[in-house]
């Protein structure tokens, strides 16, 4: 496939004119690719699928690192890819994300200052401003509002991993999924590890039976702590809680559901997707000391269990000084396995007799690159990708541990997915915010 | 009883609190000539107790002087890093042929040094202070930058240049003394007259591929070499200055088969080190996608 893409090459809609077509229509993604036996691929009817040669513009919404980060995989992804129009809270952020892409890319940023939207609306102008596709990547907490806006637009959607921090929320983002496989556009998560190929190929093997029944799995987040910002003077609470959203559980999620998260969608991997009936857990915080680190909580022990009788057990820090570990173990019914995702060269399964089952040789891109590369070969072809089902159960595991260390009480899976609790506020401004109460077990009232 | 091991006896004594001041007599497979050792346990002032023996060997091009270890003018001491847990052996090299004599840490840094150094733990409550501040300090890591290798005890990781010099300059306040990391040619005579000459001998005394169950380990757990130190082969590749000032990994790590490595082993730091991170701009302080570079510090007399 060749693609001729460059900046002065006509926009989408005039390339389409030239092809005598309006891309815009629907395209039946089997007859469009003759898909068969892809992972990615539904039999449902894509909209807007884009031809090879076809300009895509992108809005990137939330230009931290991640975000940023998450420009530039897409603009390496394809080379029709524009990065068109940015939107953050806070100017510095974008300027900062802007100049780091534009510098590296060029002609391929074209977002001019008309296109820069800076505020809590930022949102509505970028999905004004004729884009294809979207990547969400602001605090976690906005996110819930920010995909149902998308799909309403009818845009395709990278949105970066949690999807929300309460369960109002996320039954919201359940609903944005839902249409989106329904209308097909494309959503793609920021579970990244479902892209990496290490990963993929090892939980194949468990999905496919190769440790026979799963009967536990240990996954552990143990790390050390993230960044801080010192309040100055001209910051509001909000601006306080904004610069240092990781440490606010309405905007993070508590580390559990920004970080660990990654650990519970592995386990909610291993298990087949499938959920777990309910939770227990220990948790607290031994070290956060002083405002800048919020209300959250610092180490969790989660105990899910399946209706099966399975159990899986989670374990997250973010603490300094102490031993680190980011891996899980698996345990089946005929062997182990093991995952390292940060040195890929541990990963194995073995029988319980000791011999190995399996072990991946192969190469391991960058999973961040190949998210991008597959979600722009999708727009291409045709073939529509949804990962609305089991990044939401992973979210919602999340959520029912942290829910669990919070009260301290075990949270059954219809709790949690019925929970009402909304800690994002409705309209988010600039401004004081109510005193931040950090939970205790026993005390704290799960609802 | 070798060199490396009477010196292990020393320095075995002085850790269980024996006898800070023995004087050795040595006698080296090259002659007659005889060094002294001293291994005083040195606070404050930083300077090596002194004797009067007479290296008869400084001389000697650097093939023929695998035996000598210590100038007499130098001995080997501890070196506490104030505000932290961490005190460094530091043994004395005495190269010759136009290499000065140095100090060198027996074992690669570790994380314990590491994580006072990241984490603000040199400071009350872990805040910053105008003191503190004075040494810019690299952000936290995106990356588990010690894998679940290991941490207390373990090698650290991943490092960029840029975070290694600011590494440096805060062991410089802590200590009073210039604190670096080997030149090249340092690096090479560390390497060439460890008295680690063969595979069989790497793997005795190092982390390799076969070894090393896809992990680094702990460090000082394995025999030292002929300068006194632990894992100067293998387990993490150690970073040295070449002569452009530009930075370069030797020595092989746990991820290479001892075949492998040699003293031709040079990978000269690159972008690439850091390709996986995710984040724009990427770190200038973690290596994403390197987890087998660390630090050996040394420091001048």
């Amino acid at each position: 496939m060749t693609h001729k893409i460059n900046p002065d090459a006509p926009t989408k809609i005039e390339n389409a004119a030239v092809q005598g077509v309006d891309r815009r229509d629907f395209v039946k993604a089997a007859a469009a690719v003759g898909a068969t036996g892809s992972i990615a691929g539904l039999a449902m009817p894509v909209w807007g699928a884009a031809p090879a040669g076809d300009r895509l513009k992108v809005g990137l919404v939330g230009c931290g690192g991640r975000g940023t980060g998450a420009a530039n995989q897409a603009i390496n992804a394809d080379p029709g890819v524009m990065l068109w129009a940015m939107g953050d809270v806070y100017e510095d952020r974008l300027k900062n994300s802007y100049n780091g892409l534009k510098n590296q890319h060029g002609t391929r940023v074209m977002v001019d200052q008309e296109r820069q939207f800076v505020g809590f609306d930022a949102i509505d102008k970028v999905l004004e401003s004729d884009v294809d596709v979207v990547i969400l990547a602001t605090p976690p907490g906005f996110r819930p509002d920010h995909l149902e806006k998308s799909v309403s637009a009818k845009k395709h959607v990278f949105c970066e991993k949690p999807m929300a921090t309460d369960m109002p929320g996320l039954r919201r983002v359940m609903e944005s999924a839902k249409k989106a496989k329904s209308q097909g556009t494309q959503l793609m998560s920021g579970f990244c590890w479902r892209y990496s190929m290490p990963e993929r190929a090892m939980y194949g093997e468990i999905n496919d039976g190769a440790l026979g029944e799963i009967e536990s799995v240990h996954s552990t987040y143990h790390t050390g702590p993230l960044g801080t910002r010192a309040r100055t003077p001209e910051m509001t609470d909000m601006d306080f809680e904004l610069r240092n959203w990781q440490h606010q559980n309405w905007l993070s999620g508590d580390i559990i559901v920004e970080q660990a998260v990654h650990s519970v969608d592995k386990m909610n991997w291993a298990m087949g997707n499938k959920p777990p009936v309910k939770a227990t857990a220990l948790a607290g915080r031994g070290l956060r000391e002083g405002a800048e680190r919020g209300d959250i909580f610092d180490h969790f022990a989660v105990i899910y269990e399946w209706e099966n009788g399975a159990r899986g057990f989670l374990t997250c820090r973010q603490v300094p000084n102490c031993s680190n570990d980011n891996t899980d173990w698996i345990a089946g019914s005929k062997g182990i396995g093991f995952v390292n995702g940060w040195a890929p060269r541990q990963s194995n399964l073995k029988f319980n007799d000791g011999a190995t089952a399996f072990r991946f040789k192969g190469a391991t891109p960058s999973m961040y690159q190949t998210e991008h590369n597959e979600l722009f070969k999708a727009i291409r072809d045709g073939e529509l990708i949804n990962d609305g089902d089991w990044m939401t159960q992973s979210v919602a595991m999340g959520l029912m541990g942290r829910e669990a260390g919070y009260s301290g009480r075990t949270i059954t899976w219809d709790e949690i997915m019925n929970s009402q609790k909304e800690i994002v506020p409705a309209d988010p401004k600039f401004g004081p915010r109510p005193p931040i109460v950090i939970p205790q077990p026993g005390v704290y009232k799960f609802s | 009883m070798t060199i490396s091991g009477l010196r292990n006896t020393v320095h075995e004594r002085v850790r269980d609190g024996g006898p800070v001041m023995m004087i050795m007599m040595i006698m080296i497979n090259t002659g007659a000539a005889m060094l002294g050792i001293s291994s005083a346990v040195l606070t404050g002032c930083h300077k090596a107790d002194t004797t009067t023996m007479v290296n008869a060997e400084a001389s000697k091009p650097i093939a023929q002087v695998t035996s000598v270890m210590a100038d007499p003018a130098l001995a080997a001491f501890e070196l506490p890093i104030n505000g932290t847990s961490v005190t460094l052996k530091m043994q004395p090299v005495v190269p010759g042929d136009g290499i000065e004599a140095f100090y060198v840490s027996a074992t690669e840094a570790t994380w314990d040094l590491y994580d006072a150094f990241i984490f603000n733990l040199d400071t009350d409550a872990g805040e910053s202070t105008p003191d503190s501040d004075a040494v810019t300090r690299p952000s936290k890591p995106y990356v588990l930058a010690d894998r679940g290798y290991g941490h207390a005890g373990y090698a650290l990781l991943s490092a960029s240049p840029a975070a290694v010099k600011q590494f440096l300059e805060w062991l410089c306040v802590k200590t009073g003394r210039t604190i670096r990391i080997p030149t090249e040619a340092e690096m090479r005579f560390l390497l060439a007259n460890s008295g680690i000459d063969d595979a069989e001998s790497r793997l005795a005394q190092g982390w390799f591929e076969e070894n090393s169950e896809y992990s680094t380990q702990a460090v000082g757990s394995k025999p030292v070499d002929d300068h006194g130190l632990h894992d100067i082969w293998g387990n993490v590749s150690e970073y040295a200055v070449a002569q452009d000032g530009t930075y370069v990994a030797m020595g092989g790590s746990f991820i290479d088969p001892v075949a492998d490595v040699a003293l031709d082993y040079r990978k000269p730091f690159t972008t690439e080190w850091n390709a996986g991170d995710p984040q724009i701009p990427k770190s200038p302080w973690w290596l994403a996608s390197n987890d087998w570079v660390g630090v050996r510090l040394v420091c001048d007399p």
